[in-house]
């Protein structure tokens, strides 16, 4: 065999942040995800990509000794743009450019969460990687879209300039190779990669990596319960030297769908009668897509007229991208496609800012999800004081933002220079989230995704 | 390596491929199409709304000619070359897995439930208006079988059995692996390589070189191949003059051509009729016109199918060229048809519904729709079922109107001769993407294989003009028969290197029992293990000997020799031992063997991986050269 595999975590490790795992495998270094951290604002949203060499070590004394010293940075490599003085490079010397190419075979990303992918156009455009980069066919179209949307907020609300740039994002985009499911892609001579199906959200994979007898599968994000618009995760009986499995949920076992779903459904009806706003905070794209299918299918059963909306201009995208790669979906939307396409929801128009205004009931999908940020923070602000008003927090929070404090109980919420905010409407988090819980995980892997006291559960 | 031919050339492809893999043989069923020349040759038109009862024969391969059932696997290269499938699946008792990619699965299935409705049971030959007698071919005259259609309900049942595949996805069955690459004619079209450890066999079907809708062309994958097969005679040049060389036209090219025939005809007020299928070569006519031609009047395409196959168009941004691709991540729609549907200026129906044929009884619907002079595009593209027979009969009679027959394959005289006499203009503008002979050359240039099997007209000979024959600048061509109706064979056999090595498994008792030692050098570890070899699926799997298996193993000696001759050991070895005359020769019939002839004892030494012979007259000479052998070029473990 080619010996160790070493496993490096730059980011995740013990916490829902940025996931960005290094596997070693002889010469081969492959960066699965490459995620940011929603809870910080500072340099440590990114994975400190400055490690790189220390942290894979030997395997990366053994690459350079083997490969031609680093070269200069190429003449074309477009220097930081204006106002966006690389974060890192006040912490750490930056590596100079293409030097990551020579550690790094190539970059995984798994799904396109930001979590899992939202520092891509840092590393490639700001930190000089220019290797392969592999994704779904889904992942490719959905990630620049919440990319674009995410720099949005935070360079041209929040005014922070030390960001990547629109057009970062598009030249990162065009690094990525796309792959199908099960398809076999030669990387190296010695390297070779395949996605398998994940569940998730749309795109979202399980990859397999295999190098010489060697080989390992990251999971990323997956979900063995089919829900209304994917199918459960699926990988053919590889049998992978090593298994690194996501575990946000390990700890739990959730109620079955079913009562998750109707539990939900109850609730958003019963306030909306009492004339109460009920807003969702989701990810633009993924689960906000299964709600909206179940909320649209419950206000056609029940003959219900309260208007439900989705923020952003993204929902016309959204559609299309779920449109364009309905084959990623479930067997059942993939067969009805050409009578009815589900992701053309009757009962669910664009949002408007001045409507969170409107008196009456009201049912509001915004991104973000954590609160952390953007129209599901502005809109909070506005209906939280409300006593009949419903938030329902779908998702996990990461610690640090306002989703998390507000589902651990905080009461009043404080703003730099504003006035606080008391929380009077009922807040509730269901579980009702893409990833496997107890039940769908495997017995023996490398955890990623969790903290410190439940993964112990794992080690008894 | 054998392969048989089992349909004729250019018409719907099936090959029958046996090549060693794993620890036996494996059958694999290239394609299964349809031979649809004869339904052009029959003068009859079928009705597609009335009728009691089929009467046309489709031509197919003749599954009674080989053993179905020792079928490992069929493999389908696009949606066209698997119309027989169904008579395969539902009539015989093959078991066989079936593979073909995800989107030609989607295409196939609407292509063989239109064939259905046009041709299927519900439907009777008509009595031609005009006089003329149906003219069916006679059973004897096919090489192959005739069979009615199958129904609506096979087609169902038949793709519930087929295993979709992506591009680059690896399946392993019966000790070979299949894996299918883009050969960019249609939506999900592919090459197919089928390798064994030791040979890499690759299966060329209509490829196309021209950059339109599909993924491009993939040439990577299949370098470095053993044998590879072009299943089909290229589309024929272009001959401007009769006397003058034919030339290469571009596909871009006839693409111009068509729209200059529409634009033309569109603008004096005819009517333009195109019989074609409602997917592939459309969606770069539609391209082309919304290009080329200002429409007065919306497009029409009528076919049972039609809005199946637009909506198919909308999902398969995985499918599509890198052009088409990037549309999708936008992400936006990536066909220019589905805007032109989108603001009414492209309307698909699923049928005229003429009943019988007077205008006055024209469906509603499409009667509001269809606003002359326009263009309709229609099936089947025969011209002997659906509606493009309706269209063709209104249309005909006036001088300003057009048919146009684009479709590869009903692009003849006869697709139109139960229709004549005609008075509007007809024109023959094949759209054919596939690549024609010196592109397909330099494919095979570039893929290098060590032998190339092409049809015996492609292949150089007295009576093939040069522009229409292939080469093989690496090695041998070997012509490949065409199937005929006499019943002569059309099967070709390939020498082959034997397999050196197999793969096999270990059972985990075994592999738990075994102790390694190293060899020396880098990574070779051997072991010695009594076990016992037993095959499934053309897989060796070793596992722990019974109390029986013991007993013979007892017998077997202790020593094993390791390792094979190598030809400059041996030599080498020779020379030692003081013989000078030596003559070395490579054996033409079988790759990797050497015949070694020592001249002054006129002793003569078979030298390959698997065995070594020695011919002579004296056992002295004989027994030195095992010893020899034995020393220097096998080792002893």
């Amino acid at each position: 065999g080619t010996g160790k595999i070493r496993v490096v975590p730059l980011g995740a490790g013990q916490d829902v942040g940025g996931s960005c795992v290094l596997v070693c495998i002889g010469k081969v270094v492959v960066m699965f995800d490459c995620g940011m951290h929603m809870g910080y604002t500072d340099h440590r949203r990114f994975p400190d990509f400055s490690s790189i060499p220390e942290a894979i070590g030997v395997a990366a004394a053994q690459a350079q000794a083997h490969t031609p010293p680093p070269l200069p940075p190429a003449a074309t490599a477009t220097p930081p743009p204006e106002g966006s003085g690389q974060a890192a490079a006040t912490v750490a010397a930056p590596l100079p450019a293409g030097s990551f190419n020579e550690l790094i075979t190539c970059v995984i990303v798994s799904h396109f969460h930001l979590d899992h992918c939202g520092a891509l156009p840092h590393f490639t455009e700001q930190r000089g990687y220019s290797g392969p980069i592999f994704m779904t066919y889904p992942t490719k179209a959905v990630a620049p879209i919440l990319l674009e949307d995410y720099r949005k907020i935070t360079v041209e609300r929040k005014g922070d300039n030390n960001f990547f740039t629109q057009q970062n994002v598009k030249d990162c985009m065009n690094k990525v190779t796309p792959l199908n499911v099960k398809e076999l892609i030669q990387v190296t001579d010695e390297l070779q990669v395949r996605p398998w199906y994940a569940g998730h959200v749309l795109g979202a994979g399980l990859w397999e990596i295999r190098v010489g007898t060697e080989s390992v599968v990251y999971t990323g994000d997956y979900n063995m319960t089919p829900d209304r618009h994917l199918g459960p995760a699926f990988i053919a009986p590889v049998r992978p030297t090593l298994l690194i499995t996501e575990s946000t949920y390990c700890t739990t076992i959730r109620d079955s769908r079913r009562a998750r779903e109707t539990d939900l459904l109850k609730r958003v009806h019963k306030c909306v009668e009492r004339g109460g706003k009920v807003l969702i905070p989701v990810f633009a794209l993924g689960r906000a897509q299964e709600l909206m299918i179940l909320l649209d299918m419950y206000w056609e059963r029940m003959n219900l007229n309260v208007p439900i909306y989705f923020s952003g201009g993204l929902i016309q995208k959204a559609n299309v991208v779920y449109t364009n790669f309905i084959n990623w979906t479930n067997q059942k939307i993939k067969q009805t496609y050409h009578k009815r396409n589900v992701f053309d929801f009757k009962h669910i128009q664009p949002f408007e800012r001045n409507i969170a205004e409107n008196p009456g009931p009201m049912v509001l999908f915004a991104t973000p999800g954590m609160l952390h940020t953007g129209l599901s923070l502005d809109v909070f602000k506005k209906w939280a004081p409300g006593e009949a008003n419903l938030v329902i927090l779908p998702g996990y929070c990461s610690p640090g933002t306002m989703g998390n404090a507000v589902l651990n109980g905080a009461k009043r919420l404080d703003f730099e220079g504003r006035p606080s905010i008391d929380v009077r409407c009922t807040v509730i988090a269901l579980s009702f989230s893409a990833h496997a819980d107890a039940k769908g995980l495997p017995e023996q892997s490398w955890f990623g995704h969790n903290n410190a006291a439940s993964l112990l559960k794992f080690q008894i | 390596m054998r392969v048989e031919n089992l349909l004729p050339f250019g018409a719907g492809q099936c090959m029958l491929l046996q090549m060693e893999g794993g620890a036996g043989r494996a059958t694999v069923l290239l394609d299964c199409g349809i031979d649809l020349v004869p339904l052009c040759a029959s003068k009859c038109l079928f009705h597609p709304t009335e009728g009691f009862g089929a009467s046309v024969k489709f031509h197919h391969p003749d599954f009674a000619s080989i053993d179905v059932e020792s079928l490992d696997a069929v493999v389908i290269s696009n949606h066209l070359n698997m119309l027989a499938l169904p008579f395969l699946t539902e009539y015989t008792r093959c078991t066989a897995k079936v593979y073909a990619t995800n989107a030609a699965v989607a295409i196939g299935r609407l292509m063989m439930l239109e064939l259905v409705e046009y041709f299927g049971n519900r439907s009777r030959p008509v009595p031609f208006p005009f006089g003329l007698t149906h003219h069916g071919t006679a059973d004897a005259q096919v090489a192959g079988a005739l069979s009615y259609l199958y129904t609506a309900h096979d087609v169902e049942a038949c793709v519930q059995k087929i295993n979709g595949v992506n591009y680059h996805e690896v399946t392993d069955i019966a000790g070979v692996s299949l894996q299918a690459v883009s050969s960019g004619t249609y939506l999900g079209s592919a090459n197919w390589i089928i390798s064994s450890l030791s040979e890499k066999f690759v299966y060329l079907c209509d490829c196309c070189s021209a950059l339109h809708h599909p993924t491009a062309l993939d040439v990577m994958p299949l370098q470095k191949c053993h044998v590879c097969l072009v299943a089909s005679p290229p589309p024929p040049l272009f001959s401007p003059q009769p006397q003058q060389q034919p030339q290469c036209y571009s596909y871009e090219q006839t693409l111009q051509e068509f729209t200059a025939i529409v634009g033309s005809t569109l603008r004096q007020g005819g009517n333009v009729l195109v019989p074609c299928y409602p997917t592939g070569v459309l969606f770069d006519l539609l391209e082309q016109l919304h290009k080329d031609v200002p429409l007065a009047h919306p497009a029409l395409v009528v076919s049972p199918r039609a809005n199946e196959h637009f909506a198919y168009t909308t999902i398969c941004t995985e499918w599509l060229c890198a052009e088409k691709q990037a549309l999708g991540f936008i992400p936006e729609t990536p066909f220019v048809h589905t805007a032109m549907h989108a603001c009414g200026s492209l309307l698909h129906y699923p049928t005229t519904a003429y009943q019988v044929f007077t205008s006055a009884q024209r469906n509603a619907v499409f009667a509001t729709a269809l606003r002359e002079p326009c263009i309709v595009f229609a099936g089947h593209p025969s011209c002997r079922g659906g509606d493009v027979t309706h269209l063709a009969r209104m249309w005909g009679s006036s001088p300003k109107n057009a048919v146009v027959l684009v479709e590869p394959g009903f692009c003849s005289a006869d697709v139109l001769t139960p229709f004549e006499p005609l008075a509007c203009q007809v024109h023959y503008c094949e759209c054919d993407p596939r690549q024609q002979c010196p592109q397909l050359g330099s494919l095979i240039a570039a893929v290098r294989p060590d032998h190339l099997l092409a049809p015996a007209c492609c292949v150089q000979s007295p009576s093939n003009p040069p522009w229409s024959v292939l080469a093989n600048p690496e090695g041998p061509v070997t012509p490949f028969p065409e199937r005929k109706a006499d019943g002569s064979t059309a099967t070709v056999v390939i020498p082959t290197a034997q397999a050196r090595y197999h793969n096999a498994d270990i059972t985990p008792e075994l592999g738990k029992a075994l102790q390694t030692h190293s060899l020396g050098g880098d990574c070779v570890e051997i072991a010695t293990a009594s076990c016992v070899f037993e095959t499934k699926d053309n897989r060796l799997v070793l596992h722990n000997p019974s109390l029986a298996d013991m007993k013979l193993l007892s017998l077997t000696p202790h020593k094993h020799l390791w390792g094979s001759p190598l030809l400059s050991t041996f030599l080498n070895a020779l020379l030692e031992a003081g013989v000078n005359e030596i003559a070395v020769e490579a054996d033409e019939s079988r790759r990797g063997t050497y015949v070694v002839t020592l001249r002054d004892t006129n002793t003569v030494v078979w030298l390959s991986p698997t065995e070594t012979r020695v011919d002579t007259d004296y056992e002295e000479v004989r027994l030195q050269l095992r010893d020899i052998i034995l020393a220097k070029c096998l080792r002893h473990c």
